[in-house]
């Protein structure tokens, strides 16, 4: 455990009320937050990318009140239970889901200060805790008895469990470049400018990056491994027998588990809570420890919501695979690369001394990733600018500005899909 | 409220109790997996709060994880009715009680012939094998105070260290045996027929054109 890290000291009171104050107070807002504001980001991004508006009227600014209201919509929605359902079983399960996603936010790490609880293999624990979140799935599309759930469950299962592999894989080979199961310890040591981030060090750990992010993917059930919950083939999989504050238990895990994993990634692989050109680390040597901290957190709160970004424009990009060739990506290309990349990992930092060949992959690395990142950055400047209708209305008009009568604010269903 | 792990402990016990109860009542296979689930966290749950917290993850990983989706996807993919309930006959309760019977006395004797291992900062603390709590790390030297903190992280070091030099055989006995499973499973599951060049070349969905 490293000593100088811990959580605010605000209470004198036992441990265990401190805990379960922070739980309330803290995390179960944090997670309702990040689920409505990317549930609302999520209708923004595809309408961007179908060039409509997407909400537009609920609350005034570009309908910011459509999260808020949907969820007293929801609140106030009959609960549901289908007579031929597994009644225990069936309201069992959302809770199954929910836990597990709120549970493992836990022991993430925000910044080198705010840190829940630091456990010297909290990688594992995360990685553990996120296991039990398909058991919800499949149990509630087993309870529903209905066969489109309980193909979305298979679906699940099959995928999640093959799935976990590669994903395990690729969190062992930054904790082997770094010596710890820690988050927070691995964390730390990506401080000190953009080279210095895990995914940089060396090429397998480049290539480990992408392997680890693809998995999250079908770990999340984002497209285009979304099969579980399909909507133009199986409804909406394991869910559809769900609604009101059940249903929402289920999209409250979804986008948690997006928000987490992705943040996972950051500091696994994309410098944690530093910035790119070492300010922070700079701060938190020069005796900043309480602006260093919140900015640290600020970053990779920006950094995971980048990842998730990508997620939601994957998911309106590109078609749904196939359940055979969901797994054969898995088995015959994920897999293979992710034990390449451990063996290579473990290779590298054995035979490659910290010299100037170390430096020189570095920077080749960092060159190559932030010109990558540059392009795709770009590329979306490019489109918004352009003349397509729908993304300079919804980005770049203020909202008073919009026509109302054409085209009509695109109602979506509470995007299931 | 006095100790927050005694609270935790006698709660982790009841719910695996429970479980394992529940495992043997239920009828249905399904909700007996769930009353599985149940025993196999809350063994998790002791785990963590014996401080081994590597062991209490792998367990969730391994178990609640892996084994029981996999038992869950069996149970769904062979049962014919997905009401499906099961009828032991006498004899075969008869085995499984005989079984229970001598593995409950193989471990109670493993258990009263244990000479329990005490960490000598939680023992002269009168904690037993629990943890102190932060307080009580404050009270203590800061020499102490380091080791008692890095217990964790080196217990999950120590497990890799043991693996790969004491125990490094059976280590690798055992992936063999998961090796041969693989082989197995993949022959087992290997077409009967020669494939024909539609099937997995990703040229549509392999039913329902008819």
């Amino acid at each position: 455990m490293i000593a100088h890290i811990d959580y605010i000291p605000f209470f004198s009171w036992p441990e265990w009320l401190e805990g379960l104050i922070v739980m309330i107070a803290v995390y179960l807002p944090f997670v309702c937050l990040v689920a409505m504001f990317g549930i609302w980001w999520e209708r923004k991004v595809s309408a961007d990318i179908q060039s409509r508006h997407g909400p537009m009227r609920t609350g005034r600014w570009h309908g910011w009140a459509q999260s808020p209201a949907d969820g007293l919509k929801l609140l106030a929605k009959e609960d549901l239970i289908p007579v031929a359902a597994d009644r225990p079983l069936f309201r069992l399960a959302p809770y199954l889901s929910f836990v597990p996603a709120f549970a493992a936010l836990v022991v993430l790490p925000f910044s080198a200060r705010f840190i829940f609880v630091d456990m010297p293999i909290s990688v594992v624990f995360l990685f553990g805790i996120l296991a039990l979140e398909v058991l919800g799935v499949i149990l509630a599309g087993w309870a529903s008895n209905s066969k489109w759930a309980l193909y979305g469950a298979m679906r699940e299962a099959c995928q999640i469990v093959s799935y976990e592999i590669p994903l395990g894989l690729s969190i062992l080979v930054p904790a082997l470049a770094a010596g710890t199961l820690s988050l927070a310890a691995i964390g730390e040591q990506q401080g000190g400018g953009l080279h210095q981030w895990l995914a940089f060090r060396n090429p397998f750990l480049f290539v480990s990056c992408f392997v680890f992010f693809i998995a999250t993917l079908a770990d999340c059930k984002r497209s285009p491994f979304d099969l579980p919950e399909s909507e133009s083939e199986l409804v909406a999989g394991y869910h559809v027998e769900y609604s009101g504050m059940r249903w929402v238990m289920f999209f409250f895990a979804e986008y948690a588990v997006m928000y987490i994993l992705s943040a996972v990634a950051c500091m696994l692989y994309l410098g944690a809570w530093y910035d790119p050109f070492g300010i922070v680390l700079w701060m938190e040597k020069a005796g900043y420890v309480w602006s260093s901290a919140v900015i640290g957190a600020g970053i990779i709160i920006v950094k995971a919501f980048t990842l998730v970004y990508v997620q939601m424009w994957l998911r309106w990009t590109l078609p749904r695979l196939r359940i055979d060739q969901v797994l054969s990506t898995c088995v015959k290309v994920l897999l293979p690369l992710a034990c390449v990349n451990l063996i290579g990992a473990a290779l590298w930092s054995w035979l490659v001394p910290a010299g100037w060949a170390q430096l020189a992959v570095q920077v080749l690395l960092t060159v190559i990733g932030t010109g990558g990142f540059l392009f795709f950055v770009g590329v979306l400047v490019r489109a918004m600018l352009s003349r397509r209708q729908g993304l300079r209305l919804t980005l770049l008009t203020p909202w008073h500005a919009i026509p109302v009568a054409e085209p009509p604010p695109g109602p979506e269903p509470a995007s299931n899909g | 409220m006095g100790n927050m792990e005694t609270v935790l402990f006698y709660g982790f016990a009841a719910t695996a109790l429970a479980g394992a109860a529940g495992v043997l009542l239920s009828r249905n296979i399904v909700r007996t997996a769930v009353w599985l689930l149940a025993t196999l966290a809350a063994a998790g749950g002791f785990y963590f709060l014996l401080g081994a917290s590597f062991v209490g993850a792998v367990q969730l990983i391994i178990y609640a994880g892996g084994t029981l989706v996999l038992i869950i996807f069996g149970v769904m993919l062979t049962a014919r009715d997905p009401r499906v309930s099961f009828e032991p006959r006498r004899i075969e309760i008869a085995a499984g009680a005989l079984v229970c019977l001598v593995l409950a006395g193989a471990l109670v004797w493993v258990f009263l012939g244990t000479r329990w291992y005490q960490s000598p900062i939680a023992q002269r603390d009168g904690q037993g094998i629990a943890r102190l709590t932060s307080a009580q790390i404050e009270a203590l030297a800061p020499g102490v105070k380091d080791r008692l903190t890095d217990l964790d992280a080196e217990g999950t070091a120590n497990i890799g260290r043991q693996l790969l030099s004491t125990y490094l055989v059976p280590f690798e006995v055992v992936s063999l045996l998961l090796l041969a499973v693989l082989i197995g499973a993949a022959y087992l599951a290997r077409p009967r027929v020669p494939a024909s060049p539609k099937i997995g070349s990703g040229a549509g969905p392999k039913e329902g054109r008819a």
